[in-house]
Order: C-alpha cells, then sequence, then structure tokens
C-alpha cells in the first residue's frame, strides 16, 4: 500500500482551521524534498497561526503566489531552496495542473488525483 | 501589556450560553462587511443569504430547516484554490464560517462554538500583519482586535449592549 505519510500530515495540518466549511475551501500541500526538509504549503495567503505554530522543526512554509495552488507553491519554494521533491501530499484531491506539475518535476503524488482541472482553469 | 489570543478565550468561559451567542452575533456583523466588499468585487455569492440569517437568529427564529440553512450558507463559501493568495477570499470566507458557526451555536451554544468563532475572526487579520511585517499578535492594530474580544466580554458579562466599533480591516485588506 502507498505510504500516505505526507498526506496525513497534510490533513492534521488542515483539521486545524477552526470550522469544516472553511476546512472544505482550502487545501493543504506538504512536499518531502531529498533533504530532511519538508515544504508545507497553502491555498490561503499564508499558513493560519494554529497551523504555523504546530510545523514540526524541520517543515518550511512555502509563500503563496497568485495564481498557484497549495502544491504548485510547494514545487514552486523546492526550486527556489535548489532542492528536489520526491513525494507530495495534500489535504483533498489534486487537480489536473497540479497532477502535470507533479510528474514533470518527478515527484511521487501519496494523495487521490482528480482528474480534472480546478473550476477557474477549465 | 500584550494580550493573547489564549487569554481572550479563557474569558468566554465566564459566558452563559445566551451570552456566547450574543457574542456570536456582534462578531458575525463585524465580519459581513468582508463578505460584502468580496462578492461586490468578484460578483460571487449571496450577501442576502447572510444577512437574513444573521437578522433570523438575532429573532431565534430560523425561516428554514436549520440543515438546509447550512447547506445554502455553505454553497455560498469561496473557494481559496478560485482565490489564491487572496486575503479577501479568507476574510469572506472566514465570514460565512462563522454564520455557520452561529447557525450551529443556535441549538449547541457550547463554548467549542464561540471559540471557534473567535479563532475565524482574528484569522485575517492575523494573516495581514503576518505577511506585512512579519509580525504576529503584538502587532498594535493586532493587540486593539483582542482587547476589542475582551472587551465585548465584560460589556456582555456586566449586562450592557455591546458598542459596535468599526471595522477597519476592510480598508486595509481590501
Amino acid at each position: 500500500m502507498k505510504d500516505k505519510k505526507l498526506e496525513e500530515r497534510a490533513k492534521e495540518l488542515h483539521q486545524l482551521i477552526p470550522n469544516i466549511v472553511a476546512r472544505n475551501r482550502v487545501t493543504i500541500a506538504v512536499l518531502q524534498t531529498q533533504t530532511e526538509m519538508v515544504i508545507v504549503g497553502t491555498s490561503e495567503r499564508e499558513l493560519r497561526a494554529l497551523q504555523r505554530k504546530a510545523l514540526l522543526e524541520n517543515e518550511i512554509e512555502a509563500e503563496s503566489t497568485d495564481k498557484n495552488h497549495a502544491e504548485e507553491n510547494v514545487i514552486a519554494k523546492a526550486k527556489e531552496l535548489g532542492l528536489k521533491g520526491l513525494e507530495i501530499g495534500a489535504s483533498r484531491p489534486i487537480c489536473l495542473d497540479c497532477e502535470d506539475l507533479i510528474k514533470q518535476e518527478g515527484i511521487i503524488p501519496q494523495t487521490e488525483l482528480k482528474g480534472k482541472k480546478s473550476k477557474n482553469r477549465q | 501589556m500584550m494580550i493573547t489570543a489564549e487569554e481572550v478565550q479563557k474569558e468566554f468561559k465566564q459566558l452563559n450560553e445566551n451570552q456566547r451567542f450574543t457574542l456570536g452575533i456582534a462578531v458575525a456583523e463585524r465580519m459581513l462587511p468582508h463578505y460584502k466588499a468580496f462578492s461586490k468585487k468578484y460578483s460571487f455569492g449571496n450577501m442576502a443569504l447572510l444577512e437574513n440569517a444573521i437578522k433570523n437568529l438575532k429573532n431565534k427564529v430560523l425561516s428554514i430547516e436549520k440543515a438546509d440553512l447550512l447547506e445554502k450558507i455553505e454553497e455560498i463559501a469561496p473557494d481559496t484554490e478560485e482565490f489564491p493568495n487572496n486575503l479577501m477570499a479568507t476574510a469572506a470566507l472566514d465570514t460565512v464560517a462563522i454564520i455557520y458557526e452561529l447557525v450551529l451555536m443556535s441549538s449547541d451554544a457550547s463554548l467549542k462554538h464561540l471559540e471557534n468563532i473567535f479563532l475565524l475572526a482574528i484569522n485575517a487579520p492575523y494573516m495581514c500583519v503576518h505577511s506585512k511585517n512579519k509580525e504576529s499578535y503584538e502587532n498594535p492594530k493586532m493587540q486593539a482586535e483582542l482587547l476589542l474580544f475582551k472587551s465585548w466580554t465584560t460589556q456582555i458579562l456586566s449586562g450592557k449592549n455591546i458598542e459596535p466599533v468599526e471595522n477597519e480591516w476592510i480598508k486595509i485588506f481590501f
């Protein structure tokens, strides 16, 4: 069975959002790099206070950009740091654009793939 | 002296169920302009639904079944994947989430709902000060926000009417 450790971590951080409606509208992504370092990103401008507080010593936050999904943010951060992403997990199924990028970068997704583009990218 | 979010949350324990609900309503009304501004800018959502929900919750009469109302409220929440890196979207989403919590509170005024409302209400201001200056709760504007919650709690406990304070975050977010 595929290791779901990163997806579980993404969901753990995601659960810190204190309401189900808000949770259903936010994505958290977690990227394991070839080093100990793990990159955490969000679909929001940045992580919420409780999420940031819960980051472990080896976890760093990816900055968000205007067009990026959480998955794209963590991959961009890895590149910026000159790190190679190995595996990625997300708190909800990964959209087609992110899936393409993940494959292009040779990263293994631990999360179900949606197989569809996001609404705003159709 | 600096006040923390945890200290404000502790104050909520003194409130009885009705008082918790009163505070929740005041917070929802303070947040509503966020949704209004977002809704107007992106032609998104349904402002009237949220306004009516608050009005009906205040009068303790829901016009439709609670489950239906919760469903309708959830439908008009913006998805942050469609508005990435957008603080307005987060503020609007948190507003919807607060009103959702209020509806839940109408039949179960447990402290957890009020704590959720509080955390949702201070989230966008926190992101705002943090992303600008990498500051946190020590930022003066953030401190003022926390003190407002403390002051409202005190006003409710002493049986006074809550004094609304203009929501200046909108000018910063938008």
